[in-house]
């Protein structure tokens, strides 16, 4: 498989201190779609922004397809539909009048197939956008980026506002349109049920770091739970409570019970937040 | 037909200021012909220009010199400010509420050039604003014809940059830097603010400058010489032998002159700027405060390419 997306060695400073990423390289392949999880101000708006050219790397390099977006931004940006966390839509302007205003600045941009997603959920194109759900104007927001038949998506949390419902409809487009036309998609979010849905690799932030990459398949098949706190194991990855406040340690392996995608997520992250103090090593944890 | 629908939406993107910009510079520009016409129909210039003006022209002149305060004096005072009101509702919001309604980063991920995005977002807005306030110029010519019988307008200084181009050109240069302000602040309202400052008193500043500037290339003419529409600059005294001073000179050279009951009896003379230079100082004074224009809207232009969506 070729890399779609690609970081080596991402660093992204705010101010003199705080390193929003660090030493960051990932790698996603093309035609995945790949689910960027972390906690807040893990980094995970910042790198997609960094890939659409919105934020200039402090060190280190990215690239889309081969494409430097620091370098080559309109280039980069050619290849890129890029779905913010807020629409962002024009509140003047009608659904109709966005399709326009892309066919306008996008260069084959296709507005029949935007216009038929959009039709497909029964999305008024004469609505003016300050009218249209949260929900309408999310998929608005991703009708554009798809209209643009851009090879990679970059998604970022675009279903943090978004009801169960509306949540599942939009995963739905996604998913289909990118099985359908073979693009790579990065997906941000915290709903690890909706990922576990929609995305078949997984990649955890943790303080401007990746803690893990690797398939969702192999994430579930390769990490185990066990109750209590078992530091001391070889195997332990990272101790977390569970919903009823009981400790719970996540186990590289089979040690224990099966893991859920969450409890392997929840494992890392907080393997990475521990691991921090410590002198700043991170675990990590490569797809084998 | 494309070209059409892109204006169309650039237009509707900013609709409310749009219309209302457009409202208010109609409204000024009938209300200039209307009270232009209405002096017009006095009938107070033949009889002011005549050789031998008739006894019907004094009632003529108080009923002119009465609308001349009552309408005409308000529709100026209104003009005035139109360059400014266009400038900084259209220029202010233009790429700032683009900024902090995150509708930049939609923009600019959507389009794989920034500065193209820039331009089509720009030159609909900046040329909308310089043809009404043109057309307000217009009016304001055809205002100061009619308030001053016998006005050559071509050749003329009177209400020297409220009228004519240079009202455009002022609108120009504010709506340019109310947009480049806009491109750094990223807000509306702080946007607006600092326009109206900075544009007052950059437009006041260029125009001292050109004005001192253009006074160095003032003539010197005898008072029957001075025509009403020179541009006055300064009075002398011109002395027996050809010498032009100022009152403080004189004052040292003849002091008795100064301090007698009639004052001094050397005959006056004016500096000026003859009104045959009207169109040549305008066209200069215009180059100057569009080229300050066409540099500010290129530097935001550069800070677009350069700067975060918000």
């Amino acid at each position: 498989m070729t890399a779609a997306l690609e970081t080596i060695g991402l660093g992204k400073r705010y101010g003199l201190r705080r390193w929003a990423l660090r030493d960051l390289d990932i790698t996603v392949d093309e035609g995945t779609i790949t689910a960027l999880v972390g906690p807040n101000g893990s980094g995970k708006s910042t790198l997609l922004k960094a890939w659409v050219g919105f934020e200039r790397p402090t060190a280190g390099r990215l690239r889309i397809h081969g494409v430097d977006p620091v370098r080559q931004r309109g280039r980069a940006i050619a290849l890129t539909g890029y779905v913010p966390q807020q629409p962002s839509l024009y509140r003047e302007l009608s659904v109709a009048d966005h399709l326009a205003f892309a066919t306008i600045h996008r260069p084959g941009f296709d507005a029949s197939l935007a216009r038929g997603y959009l039709d497909d959920l029964s999305i008024p194109l004469v609505s003016r956008a300050d009218q249209l759900s949260g929900g309408q104007q999310a998929q608005v927001g991703l009708a554009l980026a798809l209209g643009s038949r851009a090879p990679v998506l970059l998604l970022d949390e675009p279903l943090a506002s978004l009801d169960p419902l509306a949540r599942r409809e939009f995963l739905r487009v996604l998913v289909d349109a990118v099985r359908a036309s073979g693009a790579t998609a990065l997906l941000s979010s915290h709903v690890i049920t909706d990922i576990e849905q929609a995305c078949d690799h997984l990649i955890v932030l943790g303080g401007g770091r990746s803690l893990l990459a690797v398939s969702i398949a192999d994430a579930i098949a390769g990490h185990s739970v066990v109750d209590g706190v078992a530091g001391a194991a070889v195997s332990a990855i990272g101790t977390f409570p569970s919903p009823t406040g009981e400790p719970l340690t996540l186990l590289r392996g089979r040690g224990g019970r099966a893991a859920t995608l969450e409890e392997v997520v929840i494992g890392h992250l907080a393997a990475g937040r521990l691991s921090r103090p410590l002198g700043g090593a991170v675990v990590r944890e490569e797809a084998a | 037909m494309q070209t059409l629908k892109s204006i169309r939406l650039v237009f509707r993107m900013q609709q409310f200021e749009i219309v209302a910009v457009g409202l208010m510079a109609a409204a000024l520009v009938g209300a200039a012909l209307y009270v232009a016409n209405e002096l017009n129909a006095v009938g107070y210039g033949p009889c002011a220009l005549a050789a031998a003006p008739p006894p019907s022209c004094e009632a003529l002149g108080r009923r002119f010199f009465g609308l001349q305060d009552a309408h005409a004096n308000p529709v100026f005072a209104f003009m005035n400010l139109l360059p400014y009101a266009v400038g900084l509702f259209l220029g202010a919001p233009l790429i700032a509420r683009e900024l902090e309604r995150g509708t930049a980063r939609l923009a600019w991920s959507i389009a794989p050039s920034r500065l193209r995005w820039y331009a089509w977002r720009v030159v609909p807005v900046v040329v909308f604003a310089v043809v009404v306030t043109w057309a307000a110029g217009f009016a304001v010519d055809r205002l100061v014809a009619a308030r001053t019988p016998g006005i050559d307008l071509e050749n003329s200084f009177d209400t020297y940059g409220q009228r004519g181009a240079l009202v455009a050109i002022t609108a120009f240069v504010i709506v340019a830097g109310a947009i480049g302000l806009g491109t750094v602040v990223g807000r509306v309202l702080p946007t607006l603010i600092a326009a109206l400052i900075l544009g007052y008193f950059g437009i006041f500043g260029v125009q001292h400058l050109h004005a001192d500037f253009t006074a160095r290339e003032a003539v010197i003419v005898a008072e029957h010489d001075m025509k009403p529409g020179d541009r006055y600059i300064d009075q002398f005294f011109k002395l027996p032998d050809g010498r032009v001073v100022g009152y403080e000179e004189l004052a040292q050279i003849d002091p008795a002159s100064v301090t007698s009951e009639t004052g001094p009896t050397y005959p006056i003379v004016y500096e000026v700027i003859p009104a045959e230079r009207y169109r040549e100082v305008e066209a200069r004074e215009a180059l100057i405060l569009g080229s300050i224009g066409v540099a500010m809207l290129a530097g935001a232009g550069v800070i677009v390419t350069r700067r975060r969506p918000g």
